[in-house]
């Protein structure tokens, strides 16, 4: 098996355009070459405006790049369809975002529950492999409370547990302490980053946060588009 | 009990802000609720105006040609025509009764007025329902419809003037109500005199002789007395609601769509917003990869809820307000069918339906990048 078969995404000439209709265009993400293997933690930083998110985007198969390929898990994005670029993220990407992005007419498990659902699960099932995900994180005992009434890190745990659920090859996860006090947020981040190595899932975290660094095997940080340094772990 | 296969995504959301699904099922449920009254309505009329044609003991109904109704047609007939018609072989009794549309001052208001003037000395005309005083016709006296009796403050024993002459209410019927008018019922003698036209009928009323066929000797009339017309009394009863249907159905109809189009309208603007107002659950909906299937239905589904919540609550107020509603409008009569309910409810899934397609353009322009927005 030679290193092409670990690797989880790759990216070459990588860019995202956006039109500006009061001055030049917009390069969000220009010419990135990317390879990130799987099971790794990687970090993605850089000052607000640097194309983070529009590199997450990209990856997460939520935008189309205006140039260059981004290859998932061995599948080329580019020969997917609309509906086949749906199934994929149902299936193969996990997402985690700073809001939490819960339901809030939904109790914990049920958000979780949701995206087994979504996946084909039916109930009884779904309820049992949610509660299971919920215990994973420590938040079980609140599998049957609404978001609003969980404290800002239970419910981070719960989004984590939604993004997990289905076992998905890639978590992206955009400022997953954004919202969280220093404690809560490394919490969630060596409880996603610990249950993503248990399972040899591969992160991509997009984040500010220089507190969690250490949860990354590699970081990246990035200007102007551009990927400027790579810095892993060990070195 | 069957439980939910899957999490209840679509009335959780569509009952999460209580307030505003009350109010867009209170709105599809008013629009359901004048349906059911306008159904009612036309229910009550098509009943109200051939009860008496079925009510009566006649079999046969004769006419002048081109007239076919009680209500919409005119008709003068000759005496010789009612001789001729009591000897044709098969006839037991052919007893005229004449229409005579007038006017008469009550409480200060004039009031037209529909009476029916029928031969005292035969039963085949006389209202079957009495409710008040007494079926058996004096001269100078008058049977009343019920509606027309509330309306009017009347009761057996008062008097009203017509054209200068006193009558004197002797009873009140029911089943005699057409809602756009009521039938009152006077001496044959009495009517003719109001309508000064001598001894000139409108309709012949006819009975069959036992052991001849109705429909035999239907069709032998028809043959045989070409000068006028004839009908079985299930063709005039079909006759006198088709003719309703001509009259009421247009108005009923536009009524109706105007309703379908708010009941519409009021289910689209909730979803509109609720779709604008939880862009972001929708934009993490196909983040996460929700099938676009998924997400229509989600949409559809909470329409649904709405216009069916909406509809059980317009069907409801329905049956609880018609009362009311007969006591504000006495001359009302409302026959609400249980497939009224099912037509109203097939309206408003569809209109459910029609609801949804504006939040479905809506939703097919929400990005899913627009969950990390903040």
């Amino acid at each position: 098996m030679n290193a092409e078969s670990y690797l989880a995404v790759e990216t070459r000439d990588l860019s995202k355009v956006y039109a500006n209709p009061s001055g030049p265009e917009v390069w969000a993400v220009k010419d990135i070459d990317l390879r990130i293997f799987q099971g790794e933690v990687v970090m993605i930083c850089g000052p607000n405006g640097s194309g983070k998110t529009t590199l997450l985007s990209l990856l997460g198969c939520l935008l189309q790049p205006t140039s260059g390929s981004i290859q998932i898990l061995g599948q080329k994005m580019a020969t997917l369809s609309e509906q086949e670029l749906s199934r994929f993220r149902l299936l193969n990407i996990g997402f985690v975002f700073q809001h939490f992005r819960l339901f809030e007419c939904l109790t914990a498990a049920e958000n979780v529950e949701l995206a087994l659902n979504l996946a084909g699960v039916r109930r009884p099932e779904s309820q049992h492999r949610a509660e299971l995900a919920l215990a994973g994180l420590g938040v079980d005992h609140r599998a049957h409370f609404l978001p609003s009434t969980l404290s800002g890190g239970e419910r981070q745990r719960v989004a984590i547990a939604r993004a997990l659920v289905n076992s998905p090859g890639l978590l992206l996860a955009d400022e997953p302490t954004g919202n969280l006090d220093s404690r809560a947020g490394r919490e969630a981040v060596d409880l996603l980053c610990g249950v993503a190595r248990r399972e040899g899932q591969t992160v991509v975290i997009v984040s500010h946060d220089e507190r969690i660094r250490s949860a990354a095997d590699r970081i990246l940080l990035m200007e102007d588009g551009k990927v400027l340094e790579t810095k892993t772990k060990f070195l | 009990m069957r439980f939910a296969r899957k999490v209840p995504l679509a009335r959780r959301m569509a009952l999460r802000d209580r307030g505003r699904f009350l109010i867009t099922a209170g709105g599809v449920g008013f629009a359901v609720m004048l349906m059911m009254f306008l159904l009612g309505v036309l229910e009550g009329v098509r009943k109200g105006a051939t009860q008496y044609i079925a009510d009566c003991q006649a079999v046969i109904w004769a006419c002048e040609i081109n007239s076919s109704n009680l209500l919409r047609s005119s008709s003068f007939l000759e005496p010789e025509d009612g001789r001729e018609l009591a000897a044709f072989p098969g006839v037991r009794e052919a007893t005229g009764i004449v229409r005579v549309f007038t006017k008469a001052e009550i409480h200060g208001r004039q009031k037209t007025l529909l009476i029916f003037g029928i031969d005292p000395t035969s039963s085949l005309a006389v209202p079957s329902r009495i409710i008040q005083g007494t079926q058996k016709l004096g001269p100078g006296e008058l049977i009343l419809d019920r509606a027309f009796a509330v309306k009017n403050g009347l009761k057996p024993g008062d008097s009203l003037d017509i054209q200068h002459r006193k009558f004197r209410i002797a009873g009140v019927s029911e089943g005699t109500n057409a809602v756009i008018i009521q039938f009152l019922f006077g001496r044959l003698d009495d009517a003719q005199e109001l309508l000064e036209i001598g001894e000139v009928v409108s309709f012949f009323l006819l009975t069959v002789k036992e052991g001849f066929d109705a429909a035999e000797v239907l069709r032998d009339l028809k043959l045989k007395v070409p000068a006028l017309s004839f009908f079985s009394k299930e063709e005039f009863i079909q006759n006198n609601k088709d003719e309703l249907k001509m009259g009421v159905l247009p108005i009923f109809w536009t009524i109706a769509i105007l309703g379908s189009i708010i009941g519409a309208a009021v289910i689209a603007l909730m979803l509109y917003g609720s779709v604008l107002e939880r862009r972001l659950d929708y934009a993490l909906l196909k983040s996460i990869g929700t099938p676009q299937r998924d997400l229509v239905l989600l949409v559809i589904r909470q329409s649904l809820l709405a216009s069916s919540a909406g509809c059980v609550f317009g069907i409801l107020a329905a049956g609880l307000l018609a009362p009311f509603l007969l006591w504000l409008v006495p001359e009302l009569t409302l026959a609400i069918r249980p497939d009224a309910a099912i037509l109203i409810l097939a309206g408003s899934l569809f209109v459910g339906l029609a609801g949804s397609w504006a939040p479905i353009q809506k939703l097919s322009r929400i990005y899913p990048m627009e969950v990390f927005r903040g």
